[in-house]
């Protein structure tokens, strides 16, 4: 394929997507969600493990997905370790809204490294296989408000 | 047969100009629209039906007395009398005009499920089944007590008769619902046979006809089923309007489907009372363009002929599985002996919706999923495939750029 017709895979995502660094089961975990996309049956279950803060300590993933997915899991289970709740749900929105953006969109620091999905934004059908992960994770974070210590807590408390 | 055979083939120039769109360009390159199980194209003489009604008569039918209702009502009677010919129908009034295939199958398990059928019978369906055959029948289970049996599908792809016979044994079948052509397989099931072994055994039969009306001649006597459905937007017709036939002894007994304009006899608050058939199952304001389109695609398809179709389909079928069945890693789903231009296929190493996209951006489209089949997929052990499909305007020459393609896609993931 000429580097125009395969722009979407850039040398990143296919490596990824062939040998991804943190697809597994992440043992122990406190949050697991699983998100389906309804229109291929493409699936990516995520967990998760908090510190004592409630921040976001450890990342696990297993999908059964196309490169750009499984490329996006992987680059999410990397970067959003160390974050907190609210800065991990806001990079995940931030990705959303940039590739569905006009091009006007600014990509934000915590999300510069998925910026390589960007050509995406010509192929709308397929914005949700780079999102998929990260709605697991709003997913995980949001069913976690119940389960893990607010962020503080032993402070406040 | 060559006589049959040559028209087609050499005619197939001539056909492709008879479709606007198949001329554009997408992403700088030809399209090679290889996605019409999904839905094909439009012919210019449906596109133009559908115009010079909304410009020269147009109104809403069934009610008002003034020329332009009277006119516009002839039009969308006219396309009754098209279906009931094309599928060789006893009468015009076994014909009911539905939004879809989907609509079709609903209305069948809802006035025939629950209005005619009993508690602890059961329904008859098949692992190739799309959702849309699966889901009303889960609905009427669950409602209403009905049992659902499902008939296993072979290696080779094929239905699986003997296990069909079992399942029918015990004579508590009320209803066996399949598929007359698979749209992922692209297996045709032996309609006949099946009519025949339900019948013996007490079982009606209504088979899912959205892909196999595009490719095959369906005459309802000579298959003698129950109820035969089909949607408009497969054989270059318009979305928003599809075709349920049932045989008129059942329709009669049915209760309606849904209650509105249109399809009643009278009404008053304590009671109303239903029009005759088919009117007794088209409440509300039909798709009126979209059924003027629809005949004018029927007369299309006729104008080609379903023995030139079928000619140049199983040519294009046959060349299409020797080409793609050569390139490195592809792997086709199902071996049917029976078999038309739906193929599906996984490339080793890539997923489906990956080798989609780059098909794409060589202005090839197909399909890439679990095609609304999610069972299926379960039982050949895949998660998704690619599908590519051809209608009565897909090319030699198309299979083999997408062969061609496909090879280049392979190398570029390995």
């Amino acid at each position: 394929m000429s580097a125009s017709e395969a722009d979407i895979y850039s040398s990143t995502i296919l490596e990824r997507a062939r040998r991804p660094r943190h697809q597994h089961r992440l043992e122990p975990f406190d949050i697991e969600a699983r998100e389906v996309n309804r229109l291929c049956g493409d699936r990516v279950t995520l967990r998760l493990r908090c510190d004592e803060q409630g921040g976001i300590a450890a990342v696990g993933y297993e999908a059964r997905a196309c490169a750009i997915c499984t490329a996006s899991a992987d680059l999410m289970a990397e970067i959003v370790p160390g974050m907190t709740r609210a800065e991990a749900l806001s990079a995940g929105q931030a990705l959303g809204a940039a590739l569905r953006s006009d091009g006007t969109t600014d990509w934000s620091p915590d999300i510069m490294p998925l910026r390589l999905f960007e050509p995406l934004r010509d192929t709308p059908s397929r914005i949700v296989c780079a999102t998929l992960p990260w709605q697991a994770l709003a997913q995980a974070l949001a069913q976690g408000l119940t389960q893990m210590p607010a962020p503080g807590a032993d402070e406040e408390g | 047969m060559n006589v049959i055979i040559r028209p087609a083939l050499r005619a197939i120039a001539t056909v492709r100009e008879d479709f606007p769109i198949l001329s554009q360009s997408v992403r700088g390159k030809p399209l090679v629209f290889l996605d019409s199980a999904a839905s094909a194209m439009k012919p210019r003489i449906v596109i133009d039906a559908m115009v010079q009604a909304m410009e020269t008569q147009y109104a809403n039918i069934h009610r008002g007395a003034h020329w332009m209702s009277e006119r516009t009502t002839e039009a969308f009677e006219a396309t009754r009398d098209s279906v009931a010919r094309l599928m060789n129908a006893s009468s015009r009034e076994e014909i009911i005009f539905t939004r879809n295939s989907t609509e079709a199958i609903n209305l069948v398990a809802h006035s025939y499920g629950r209005g005619v059928m009993k508690t602890g019978q059961a329904v008859v369906i098949s692992e190739m089944e799309h959702h849309s055959n699966i889901i009303p029948w889960q609905l009427l289970r669950d409602d209403y007590g009905i049992e659902l049996r499902v008939v296993r599908v072979t290696d080779s792809g094929e239905l699986d008769m003997e296990h069909l016979a079992a399942l029918l044994a015990d004579g508590r079948a009320g209803l066996v619902a399949i598929t007359h052509m698979s749209n992922v397989l692209g297996t045709y099931t032996p309609a006949e046979r099946i009519v025949a072994l339900a019948h013996e055994h007490g079982a009606k039969v209504l088979l899912d006809g959205s892909q196999a009306v595009v490719h095959r001649q369906i005459d309802v006597k000579a298959l003698d089923a129950d109820f035969y459905v089909w949607t408009g937007h497969k054989l270059y017709g318009p979305t928003g309007i599809g075709v349920l036939y049932g045989k008129r002894e059942l329709l009669e007994k049915m209760p309606p489907f849904m209650g509105g304009g249109d399809m009643i006899s009278s009404v008053t608050f304590e009671r109303s009372t239903w029009a005759r058939v088919p009117h007794k199952f088209e409440a509300g304001t039909p798709a009126i363009l979209e059924g003027i389109g629809l005949n004018a695609a029927i007369g299309y398809v006729e104008s080609v002929g379903y023995e030139a179709i079928a000619s140049h389909e199983a040519a294009l079928t046959e060349h299409a599985l020797a080409k793609l069945s050569a390139v490195e890693g592809v792997t086709i789903l199902g071996q049917a002996q029976d078999r038309g231009g739906v193929i599906s296929f996984t490339l080793e190493g890539a997923h489906a919706h990956d080798v989609a996209t780059l098909l794409d951006r060589s202005g090839i489209a197909v399909r890439a999923g679990h095609h609304c089949a999610e069972p299926l997929m379960q039982r050949f052990g895949v998660d998704s495939t690619a599908r590519a499909s051809f209608g009565l305007y897909t090319t030699l020459a198309e299979i083999d750029f997408l062969a061609e393609t496909l090879g280049r896609v392979r190398a570029f993931f390995a």
